[in-house]
């Protein structure tokens, strides 16, 4: 009897109340599952937005701002050095074309009422396999020594060129000279000049400015005009839809 | 490369002497701590003992209680971040307390002295008599000078002293030496109405939505004044509108009663701004050029309190100066300003790497200018600008003239540490780091060949310089305080932090146009913070929303 007793008979009652139970339970689940829910949607609404990504390392730029496709806006002239596939832009309400080719540009500076200022520029660039800028260099000084006499190089620290470059790339080379304007009379008017040379390594450029004017500053001028120029490997501005 | 540029007349030859280097915190620098430029100058001899003379006595403070807090208002993980002070509670907070300052006070008035100048921060105590009495008080005499330039001046004849008495609330004594020594960073050069610049920045979304500086103040920081008829002729001339604020003349020390040599630079700065933000409230602090006048002007802004946006183009070779009780008092000044949450835009020179090569032309040391080498300014340098047929973007390079020895200053300061928020961007842990402060923070167009218009004298011209580039930013900034105001994110407080966080992380809008080109005659520019443009040039509109987002974010 009592192992009878002991077997589990199906009661209605006890079935009854099982199910209550699984219905308190089922009930408590999803009254749990709410809550939890609720809160995850809470925590979710009151959390600051997830910071943005970091930038990449291999993109250090990080997102540029967009820009429109429209052309460069052109104000000067452009000269292309067709022997090294370089180019500079000029004004010619201030410059004058002394002489070009493919290789040379000689400007010199005229601005109206100022014949007391006189600044040339002289530029040329060549194919960087055929001469390296220091060539290119003793090449201009042995050029320059032709209209200026005892042209020597200036070391007088005051007159030191500070980190030489042509279109933003550094030079290989860069210094101060002096001497004299060459005339019938024998030597004229102290001469300075300023030489920079430098390569992209596809092309290879050297540039020369030279004054007589007394103010050194005069030398800034030509800085608008060496800031134009432009190697072959420098890429144009990309453009993109804004 | 094709460019907008009209290259106006000649580069300006400045020529300047190094400022006074100082010995010691509690001595103010005399004469025999002149460094050898200046020993070019020449004595006139003794200072009449009944001339007039000024110093400022700078006061102690909690000085890591205030550091702490300065960090904290600079750190998003801090609870106290973006909290600032006013003027008085900052002054109550870490300044001495009112029975010290009250002790000072009697010190001086039984000297024989007055007090001059008092500010709710607690920075600095003005002081005022004869040369006599001040001597007596200070322990030093005074000897006048003339430099090569016909300025004469006023020295202390050997180093100051705080009256033991007083050691306990007074560190240092400043303002002794009445040298002009700052010199404004800008160039003559042509180029950028304001709707020019509003459409190669992107300010004209903006003004679009009617952001254009209407209810708000901005303060420039002057040696110099201007005249009112020039912002008129420069107002008619751009189209700045008929009923927009006049500019305002707030003198300190005196004021500056007639422009002077400066006055083009007074005139750029406010054009620049006025063609930004033309109906802002212009404020124009004017002292007359000394050194220690720059805390003064400081302390005045920050006392008044009406403006979180201040602008200043002026600066001095940042050498021989680390330990010159004027810096420490205008440092001072400067902190007090970054916890009461104002943004103080600075021009990072125009010499590039060489700073002191403007005031010494055989000076070759990477050096850099002050105070936009100081920890608590957003340092801004200098950019060449093209643009294209339709007056929108097209490139910039970092400005650098090597042959007439110009460009945007950039470097490493000789003296503070770099700050915390100064970290994280690419490009700014590089081979040239030592952990000190670099600069600049930001750049905007400065070169002469993309200048600014401005009027001076009635005569239309044009300028350049990072003196033209702090201005735009400050400007800027300001209308995107506006916008942030009126979408509900609240104030910009100092945005140093700020600026570095939203280059270090990628944004829906960018903000920033990366300068890779070009350099400042040492650094080059390159992908990231450089040294020449720091994290670059900014889309105002781009950058105005992502400002939104951030201040909304950490409310």
């Amino acid at each position: 009897m009592s192992a009878a007793a002991s077997v589990p008979v199906a009661v209605p009652g006890r079935r009854g109340a099982k199910n209550t139970r699984r219905k308190v339970l089922f009930v408590f689940g999803a009254v749990l599952g709410l809550v939890l829910g609720l809160s995850v949607l809470a925590i979710a609404l009151a959390k600051p937005e997830a910071d943005a990504p970091p930038c990449p390392p291999e993109d250090p730029v990080c997102g540029r701002p967009p820009v429109d496709d429209a052309p460069p806006l052109v104000s000067g002239v452009l000269w292309k050095g067709s022997a090294a596939g370089v180019q500079m832009e000029y004004y010619p309400r201030i410059w004058k074309v002394v002489d070009q080719d493919a290789e040379n540009l000689k400007l010199k500076l005229d601005i109206p009422g100022r014949s007391d200022i006189d600044l040339f520029l002289w530029v040329r660039a060549v194919p960087a396999s055929s001469k390296a800028p220091s060539a290119l260099a003793q090449e201009r000084v042995s050029d320059l020594r032709g209209s200026i006499l005892g042209l020597e190089e200036d070391t007088d620290p005051k007159h030191a060129l500070l980190g030489p470059s042509i279109g933003y790339v550094d030079g290989d080379v860069g210094a101060a000279y002096s001497g004299a304007t060459d005339t019938p009379q024998g030597p004229g008017s102290p001469a300075s000049v300023l030489l920079m040379a430098a390569t992209d390594g596809q092309a290879s450029a050297v540039v020369s400015v030279a004054s007589t004017f007394s103010d050194r500053h005069i030398f800034g001028l030509a800085d608008s005009l060496l800031n134009t120029f432009r190697w072959p490997s420098q890429p144009a501005p990309q453009a993109a839809p804004r | 490369m094709t460019s907008r540029r009209r290259r106006g007349l000649l580069a300006l030859a400045v020529a300047g002497l190094v400022v006074s280097a100082g010995s010691a915190a509690l001595r103010s620098g005399g004469e025999a701590a002149q460094p050898p430029a200046a020993q070019l100058d020449r004595a006139l001899g003794a200072t009449h003992p009944a001339a007039i003379v000024e110093a400022s006595l700078v006061l102690r403070r909690e000085e890591r209680a205030l550091r702490s807090y300065l960090a904290a208002v600079a750190d998003p993980a801090s609870p106290r971040f973006r909290r600032y002070l006013g003027a008085a509670a900052l002054g109550e907070r870490f300044g001495p307390s009112a029975a010290q300052l009250q002790g000072v006070r009697r010190a001086v008035e039984a000297a024989g002295l007055r007090v001059s100048a008092e500010y709710p921060q607690r920075t600095a105590l003005g002081i005022r008599g004869t040369a006599a009495d001040v001597g007596r008080f200070l322990h030093t005499s005074f000897v006048e000078r003339v430099d090569p330039a016909g300025h004469r001046y006023r020295v202390p004849a050997h180093p100051a002293r705080v009256p033991a008495a007083l050691a306990r609330t007074v560190l240092a004594v400043s303002g002794l030496s009445t040298k002009p020594l700052p010199v404004p960073a800008d160039v003559p050069g042509g180029g950028l109405g304001p709707k020019d610049s509003r459409a190669a920045y992107n300010v004209k979304p903006l003004h679009d939505l009617g952001i254009d500086g209407k209810g708000q103040t901005i303060a420039i920081l002057s040696f110099d004044t201007f005249e009112q008829s020039d912002v008129a002729a420069f107002d008619k001339a751009f189209g700045i509108p008929a009923d927009s604020p006049a500019v305002e003349k707030v003198p300190v020390k005196g004021g500056v009663p007639v422009p002077g040599s400066g006055e083009t630079e007074v005139d750029l700065d406010i054009d620049v701004i006025r063609g930004i933000a033309p109906r802002a409230q212009i404020l124009n602090y004017e002292a007359p050029n000394a050194i220690s006048n720059f805390a003064d002007l400081f302390d005045k802004i920050v006392a008044d309190g009406r403006t979180d946006i201040v602008s200043v183009s002026w600066g001095i070779c940042d050498s021989g100066f680390d330990a010159h009780p004027d810096r420490l008092r205008i440092e001072r000044s400067i902190e007090a300003a970054v916890a009461r949450g104002i943004s103080i835009f600075v021009a990072s020179g125009d010499a590039g790497a060489y700073d002191c090569q403007r005031f010494m032309p055989e000076d070759h040391r990477l050096t850099v200018n002050f105070p936009s080498s100081t920890p608590n300014v957003i340092a801004v340098g200098g950019t060449l600008l093209s643009v294209r047929s339709n007056g929108s973007y097209l490139e910039e390079a970092g400005w650098e003239d090597v042959l007439g020895n110009g460009g945007g200053g950039g470097g490493l300061s000789p003296a503070n540490p770099r700050p915390a928020w100064q970290k994280d961007v690419p490009g700014i842990a590089n081979k040239f780091s030592n952990g000190r402060r670099q600069v600049p923070d930001v750049a905007a167009s400065a070169d002469p060949d993309s200048g600014w218009f401005i009027v001076v004298d009635g005569k239309q011209s044009s300028s350049g310089g990072t003196s033209a580039a702090a201005p735009f930013w400050a400007a800027s900034m300001l209308l995107i305080g506006q916008y942030a105001e009126r979408e509900g994110a609240g104030k910009l407080g100092f945005v140093g932090p700020a600026l570095y966080e939203l280059a270090r992380t990628k944004r829906p809008f960018p903000p920033f146009h990366d300068v890779t080109r070009g350099g400042n005659r040492y650094y080059n520019a390159g992908p990231g913070w450089d040294y020449s443009t720091g994290l670059g040039t900014p889309d105002v509109w781009n950058l105005a929303r992502d400002f939104v987002a951030y201040l909304k974010q950490r409310r």
